[in-house]
């Protein structure tokens, strides 16, 4: 079962490449993003490694049920729900931008909400589906995307449009200080561990450490190859310019011989597949986490009808905020929410790591 | 002397003036024996051979008695058993003035496998199962002999009290699926059971389901291979059919003769299958979602082709679609079932003259009929006949997904259906996941066989 939590991390790096990402990291291009991103690389390593090294100890336990022992109430709940909504407000903002994504290439005459309401109501389906059958349907739409993204990266680097001179520029710029919302939107690449709290579960988390070293690797080559290829062909000014820079860099691509000719369909679709993926996943672990802190056993003793309110009520905000916010203050919010999610992060891989200690001293 | 009569007209009275309901006195050894039987259940020769030759030959009536229990279908009766239900299942009577004896007798019925024609094999063996239980029994326990293979008898049903038999090897079942199975098996409360695929539906716990949880066979080979696999067999008697417990999505795709080709030929053969597969599922609806939704996905050449074939045709290509599979729909239901005799008429009909007139009077896009073929034959080649089935209801969601929001629709029907596949279980075996080895070994028995954990 490793296998499907490395799918994960893979996944978690893929989506937020295209969506959040770039954007701060492009933002920062001239003052630190490299920097930034060698740190988060460290960073994010340390942490998934901490905290895998952690939860191991707890195997076929979640977080709710790990934390029942370490934390009286009055801290365990509203931790967990705070955790949980941080949770579902990830998948929301990537399925917020996923639909705004499809609005521009596919759908232009839909109307936004019914969009972003039809794929609320994919991510509902999907993530009030059990765990372990969530953990399979990554197997098939990971391996299905894989393919389709390393044929992408091909192209675009034999690209005749792809001038490396652009990234040698930019690399001239990578001596600057590192700035916090750049780091912070870096290592959200590495994030796709924390998924754990709940899948930990059905992932047996000693088997993860074996093969540890997949992480920092892939990490890197996806953050050097994703941050650097759009360079390449937009250059290092205009490139700002861009809400999407991957999706304005693959429609330079063409596909000479195919039954689709331009590249950035087949980079929409593989999109779509992902980031309802990470949508499903983050969806289930913040619902599985919400039934945690208070408490709601398993579906099977008849309590079906919480997680549909519950995540009918979060898709109906989705939408709402979609529909409120223009996509530059939905951007703003993104970034809110990712500067928020570092410390997050932390707080809750000490909290796994330490407190386990502090019992064993009392 | 009085007790017999009394037996022999009880069942008299309780058959009433059934015209096959037989009673035959003979008078030997200076008393009275009585036989009785229900006369076209029975099969006269075994009688003839076992009970009224030995009768004529022996002296005396304790050497007789010895003779009818060293049969092996002949036991003593006590007085709590229900003669007439013997009866019914076609056993004979014997009433001596001190004894009864129930004698087996039944006529095997359909007996002979006939070769096999739902699942053709072209290299593998040719014959099916039979219509007879034991007959089935046999041909199992000689395609596996295994002294763990276990067989257990039971009848489902309350009135047609159809015998079945339980198969599995007992060193590589999985326990939990079968204690699942022999829990659900009294739980079915149903009058008459005839086929297997009624026995499959009232096993099922979900009431609207799409996709078979469990395999239903005519092959013996696919079944030993099955058992050798730790599965659970179900044979029921009066079909040639037999259900196999729990099956996954991929069991369906494999057909028997995936063993006798060469590797390569079978990558072919599979690749041709998945392939099929999808196009049978996705190309109605990605028809729309390209004509109607988003042309400019499609290289402009292309586009154009199908803009132009589709230049007379006055309604969306979402009307266009749904004639098409009606009409392909209806000509395969009705070919399943017409008789030989007409079958070629119908097909001419169909296929020719619909498909040439309903493009020349400019109703539906010569394109759309190319691709209606297409997904037809494509359907076919999914091997195994209840998933092809299911895979053509799962065809029209998509089609209403696409006809709503284009390619985005489609995808998001895709991801649906995984979702609910990969959400299914079949006995507690997950119905969809990847897993690496070989696809033949489904259950390895010394891992966890659910795959659950870990």
């Amino acid at each position: 079962m490793a296998r499907y939590f490395y799918m994960i991390v893979f996944l978690n790096m893929f989506v937020h490449i295209i969506f959040n990402v770039p954007l701060i990291l492009i933002q920062h291009r001239f003052n630190g993003a490299v920097t930034s991103m060698a740190i988060s690389i460290v960073i994010g390593s340390i942490l998934s490694y901490i905290f895998i090294k952690a939860i191991s100890k707890y195997p076929y336990n979640g977080l709710p049920e790990i934390f029942m022992d370490l934390l009286p109430g009055y801290i365990r709940i509203p931790f967990l729900l705070f955790l949980s909504l941080m949770w579902i407000a990830a998948g929301s903002l990537a399925i917020g931008s996923f639909a705004y994504l499809v609005k521009l290439y596919v759908n232009p005459e839909m109307d936004l909400k019914i969009i972003l309401g039809f794929l609320v109501l994919v991510l509902i389906y999907g993530s009030t589906r059990g765990t372990q059958s969530i953990i399979y349907k990554t197997g098939f739409s990971v391996l299905t995307a894989s393919p389709f993204i390393a044929f992408i990266i091909y192209k675009a680097l034999t690209s005749d449009y792809f001038y490396p001179v652009h990234i040698k520029r930019v690399l001239q710029y990578s001596w600057e200080m590192p700035n916090y919302s750049s780091v912070a939107a870096a290592s959200y690449m590495f994030t796709g561990y924390i998924n754990l709290v709940i899948m930990n579960r059905n992932i047996q988390a000693k088997r993860i450490l074996k093969h540890f070293w997949l992480i920092p690797v892939l990490g890197t080559l996806i953050l050097v190859f994703t941050y650097l290829i759009p360079f390449g062909f937009l250059g290092i000014k205009s490139i700002g310019d861009f809400v999407f820079p991957w999706m304005v860099t693959v429609d330079t691509l063409r596909m000479e011989y195919g039954f689709i000719e331009r590249t950035s369909f087949l980079l929409v679709m593989i999109f779509m597949i992902l980031s309802i993926l990470f949508g499903i996943i983050t969806w289930n672990v913040g619902l599985e986490l919400m039934k945690g802190a208070f408490g709601i056993e398993d579906r099977k003793t008849g309590k079906r009808l919480f997680p549909l309110v519950f995540l009918g009520i979060v898709g109906f905000l989705t939408v709402y905020f979609q529909e409120t916010l223009n996509q530059r203050s939905y951007f703003e919010a993104a970034k809110i929410w990712f500067n928020l999610r570092l410390p997050v992060e932390i707080l809750l891989v000490l909290a796994l790591s330490l407190l386990p200690l502090r019992r064993k001293q009392a | 002397m009085a007790n017999q009569q009394k037996i022999v007209s009880t069942l008299k009275e309780q058959l009433g003036n059934s015209n096959d309901f037989k009673i035959q006195d003979i008078d030997s050894f200076r008393k009275k024996i009585v036989l009785v039987y229900i006369e076209s259940l029975i099969d006269y020769k075994k009688i003839n051979k076992d009970l009224i030759d030995p009768l004529l030959l022996c002296e005396k009536e304790d050497k007789y008695l010895l003779h009818l229990l060293s049969l092996p279908p002949c036991r003593q009766l006590k007085t709590e058993d229900n003669l007439l239900s013997l009866l019914i299942k076609g056993n004979l009577l014997i009433i001596t003035t001190d004894f009864i004896f129930s004698y087996d007798a039944k006529k095997a019925t359909n007996n002979q496998p006939g070769d096999s024609a739902v699942e053709m094999a072209v290299l593998g063996p040719q014959k099916a199962l039979s219509e007879n239980l034991s007959t089935n029994i046999n041909l199992v326990r000689n395609r596996y002999p295994s002294e763990h293979l276990i067989m257990e008898q039971q009848t489902v049903g309350t009135m047609s009290k159809t015998p079945i038999a339980l198969m599995y090897d007992k060193k590589l079942v999985d326990h939990d699926v079968l204690s699942d199975v022999k829990k659900r098996l009294p739980e079915i409360k149903m009058d008459m059971i005839q086929a297997i695929g009624q026995l499959e539906n009232a096993m099922t716990k979900k009431k609207h389901h799409l996709f078979p949880i469990m395999m239903i066979t005519e092959r013996p080979d696919r079944i030993a291979l099955n058992l050798s696999q730790g599965k659970v067999i179900i044979l029921m008697h009066g079909t040639p059919f037999a259900l196999i417990v729990p099956a996954v999505f991929f069991d369906f795709m494999s057909s028997m003769d995936d063993t006798s080709h060469t590797f390569w030929t079978n990558m072919l053969m599979i690749g041709i299958r998945y392939i099929g597969l999808l196009i049978t599922l996705v190309l109605p609806a990605l028809y729309i979602a390209l004509t109607s939704y988003n042309p400019e996905i499609l290289r402009s050449q292309l586009a154009a082709t199908i803009a132009g074939s589709r230049a007379g045709v006055p309604y969306p290509s979402f009307f266009e679609v749904a004639f098409m599979m009606l009409a392909v729909e209806m000509l395969v239901e009705s070919s399943i079932r017409l008789p030989k005799a007409i079958g070629p008429t119908a097909t001419t009909v169909g296929g020719l003259i619909l498909g040439q007139a309903a493009q020349q009077a400019q109703l539906v896009s010569s394109i759309m009929i190319i691709i209606t073929a297409f997904v037809a034959i494509s359907n076919f080649t999914i091997p195994v006949n209840p998933m092809s089935f299911a895979i053509r209801v799962a065809r029209y969601p998509l089609i209403l997904l696409a006809s709503f929001f284009g390619m985005m629709g489609v995808v998001a029907g895709l991801i649906l259906l995984i979702c609910y596949l990969t959400d299914k279980r079949s006995f507690g075996t997950p119905f969809l996941r990847l897993y690496r080895g070989s696809s033949r070994r489904i259950e390895k028995i010394t891992e966890n066989p659910k795959g659950e954990k870990g």
